[in-house]
This record gives C-alpha cells, sequence and structure tokens, in this order.
C-alpha cells in the first residue's frame, strides 16, 4: 500500500492551522478569564436609598417574610424555609427596559438565582414607559439559619448579567426578623406588581 | 491512524474529555442517597389518574414517586437538573412528559415536579432546604398497573459549557437504581 505524500502547500497550511490553534490555546489561558473580565458593574444601596443603573433608577422600598405568603393573584406557596418578599420601585431612562434578573445571596455565600414569573422564587416588575414608575415584587426562598445579612442583586437581564449594571440591596435583615418570620402563623399577602398612576 | 492523529492533536488543546461510567448502586425506599447536586430519599410511590388541581387523565394514569430533596450546592438549582435527577426504568407505555402524545422509553421521559406541601409547581431547588416533591410520569391506559417502580437516581458534575462558557450541572449519570411498591392513591 503506498501512502499519499502531502505536497509542501498541503503541510504548510496544516502547521499554519496547528499554530493558529494553539496561539488561540495561549490566548485563552493568558486573558483575563471570562467570569472576571464579564462581571457586572455592582452598586450597592441600602433600603430607601435609590441607585442609578444604566437603564433607570430602582429603590427598595420595602422587606418581609414569612414562611407561606398569598400572592394577589396566585397560588398560596409554602417553604420549607422562609420566603423574603422584597418590594421595590423602578423607573426607566431606557425604553422597553424592566427589572428581570435577581439573585440572593446569603450569609454563608449560597447563592439563589430568582426566575420571572411562575417560579417560586421570582421577580415581577411591569415595563413602563419611560420615566413612569414600576412598583416591583421579588420573592425569594432562603435557608433561615444563613438569612440574617443576605443581599439582593437586581438587574435589567434575565439572562445574562454580565458587562450590565446591577443593584446589590443590603436587606438588612436581622437574626430577630427571621425568628418573627419563621413564627408568623398566617400567609403574608403580597400585592400584584403596579405601575404608578394605574389602578 | 486517524485516531492516534486525533488523540495527538487534541492533546495540544486539552485532550478529550473522559465519559462518565454507569455505575449504579443499590437504592433503598427511606435511606439518603446523594447523588450530586443532591441528596434524595425516596419515600413512597402511588398511582393515579386524578391529581385534583394538577391535572386529570382518561387516557391512562400518572405514576407518582414522592421524595425528600435536598442541595448542599453553593447555588440554587434549576428545574431541569432536579427533573433529570430521578428516573423510571423499564416501565412500558410511559409518555415523554405529562399530556404529551409521545411514548418513550421509560427512563427518557420528563417528570413533573411539584411541592407536596403547597402543589405548586417546583421551580429552583434553594442551597439548604429540604423539599418533600412530587415526581410525576404519565402511563397510559393499555398497560398493566405495575406492582413495583423501578427508580433511578443521576448524579451530575459541576463544570463549564462548552458553548457559552456558563457553568452549570452537566453529564448526568445513573448512580443508584432501586425498586419502589406502588399502590393507589387515596382520594
Amino acid at each position: 500500500m503506498k501512502w499519499p505524500v502531502p505536497r509542501r502547500a498541503q503541510l504548510g497550511t496544516g502547521a499554519l492551522v496547528v499554530a493558529a490553534l494553539s496561539l488561540g490555546q495561549v490566548l485563552v489561558e493568558h486573558l483575563p478569564s471570562s467570569d472576571r473580565a464579564g462581571r457586572p458593574f455592582e452598586n450597592e444601596v441600602a433600603i430607601g436609598r435609590t441607585v442609578s443603573l444604566r437603564t433607570g433608577e430602582l429603590k427598595v422600598t420595602d422587606v418581609d417574610g414569612a414562611r407561606s405568603v398569598q400572592p394577589q393573584r396566585d397560588a398560596r406557596l409554602m417553604s420549607p424555609g422562609v420566603i423574603v418578599v422584597v418590594r421595590f420601585d423602578f423607573t426607566p431612562r431606557v425604553p422597553e427596559t424592566s427589572i428581570t434578573y435577581g439573585e440572593l445571596r446569603d450569609a454563608d455565600g449560597r447563592v439563589t438565582s430568582l426566575s420571572l414569573y411562575g417560579a417560586r422564587s421570582a421577580i415581577s416588575c411591569p415595563t413602563p414607559p419611560v420615566g413612569i414608575t414600576s412598583h416591583c415584587t421579588a420573592l425569594v426562598e432562603a435557608d433561615p439559619r444563613t438569612l440574617a445579612g443576605a443581599r439582593l442583586t437586581l438587574g435589567p437581564s434575565a439572562i445574562d448579567p454580565r458587562f450590565d449594571d446591577v443593584a446589590v440591596a443590603d436587606l438588612d435583615i436581622s437574626a430577630r426578623d427571621v425568628t418573627g418570620w419563621r413564627n408568623r402563623t398566617t400567609p403574608l399577602d403580597v400585592a400584584s406588581p403596579t405601575v404608578a398612576g394605574m389602578p | 491512524m486517524a485516531g492516534a492523529v486525533v488523540l495527538l492533536v487534541s492533546g495540544l488543546f486539552g485532550g478529550l474529555r473522559e465519559a462518565p461510567a454507569e455505575a449504579a448502586v443499590p437504592l433503598a425506599v427511606g435511606k439518603p442517597h446523594e447523588a450530586a447536586p443532591f441528596t434524595i430519599t425516596i419515600e413512597r410511590a402511588r398511582w393515579t389518574s386524578d391529581l385534583g388541581e394538577i391535572a386529570k387523565t382518561d387516557r391512562g394514569r400518572y405514576l407518582i414517586v414522592i421524595a425528600k430533596v435536598r442541595t448542599d450546592a453553593d447555588r440554587s438549582v434549576d428545574l431541569s437538573t432536579l427533573q433529570e435527577a430521578l428516573a423510571l426504568r423499564g416501565t412500558p407505555g410511559i409518555y415523554a412528559a405529562m399530556r404529551d402524545e409521545k411514548i418513550v422509553p421509560s427512563e427518557k421521559a420528563t417528570p413533573s415536579v411539584y411541592v407536596l406541601a403547597d402543589g405548586s409547581r417546583m421551580s429552583q431547588l434553594v442551597p439548604g432546604l429540604t423539599y418533600e416533591l412530587v415526581y410525576i410520569w404519565e402511563q397510559r391506559e393499555t398497560e398493566p398497573v405495575p406492582a413495583v417502580l423501578k427508580v433511578a437516581t443521576r448524579s451530575h458534575t459541576w463544570r463549564q459549557s462548552s458553548l457559552d462558557d456558563q457553568m452549570n450541572w452537566f453529564d448526568e449519570t445513573i448512580d443508584a437504581v432501586g425498586t419502589v411498591p406502588l399502590s393507589k392513591a387515596k382520594p
């Protein structure tokens, strides 16, 4: 059997392809990791204070919690832990924007991602016209043992927060708050989100 | 020869990933089993054609496994990983999902998952909390009601996606198999 002998040009092309792939691998290994380079711009904010994001103004107005909550338009939820109810206002300065990304980081650094409508831990925030305020809600289940000191991150992109402005709110939850929430015997009513000026 | 070249060249870019091997251990009712990222305790199995407000079927029955599930991972775990964590094996006539028309091998069917305490659809599993979950498969009417369900757990590996660099749970692998007696649910 006679093996095909590659021509010089074919060998050269092959060598260039391997060299380019190797160079790409070296670059990937030495450039900053995508986690670091693409991390969101975090803007810290306390309850009752307003933070300015790329897409609008955000203010956390209230934090409450219970083992069971009764959303205005959904079925009652009961948690093996605690459900934290965070109310916040969002006033967009960019058309067609809202707050759709959220994650709770507890005192042990564990993270719970919030989804959009329909999930047990979810954000409900209408998309108002520019300059009009939405009164929004975030519901998130949490482990009561590590809830005191938790922080909530909120941002405009549900799919991917990288490279964007997000708010990081210290929820100012104490161990005493958590004990009170766990001992609540009736479900906490949660009003549906609204847009200012609309019923 | 071609295989050797592939191996040689792939070595320059980190090599080929080893395929996960399936090595199942016995799965016992009532005994916690670690199937990353979960600890799963199978409690009981029931069948019914009426799930109340969740669903009713006139084309067969629902096969239900109730299990306590917990994660101690650093991040909440999404529903698809939770669905993959439990499978039926060797059960004939299982629909691909509730209300789906297609019959598939039972281990390929996607169960619906609900929270027993409030009947809500399960979504993400929160670190540190133990949920009592209801896994539901639908079986066609022409099959006899099984006396037992053969149930398998799958473990996952936390790694970076080769498509978008995001970290997630991948590579589900059956790691335990056991049987659970099946009885009719009381109305």
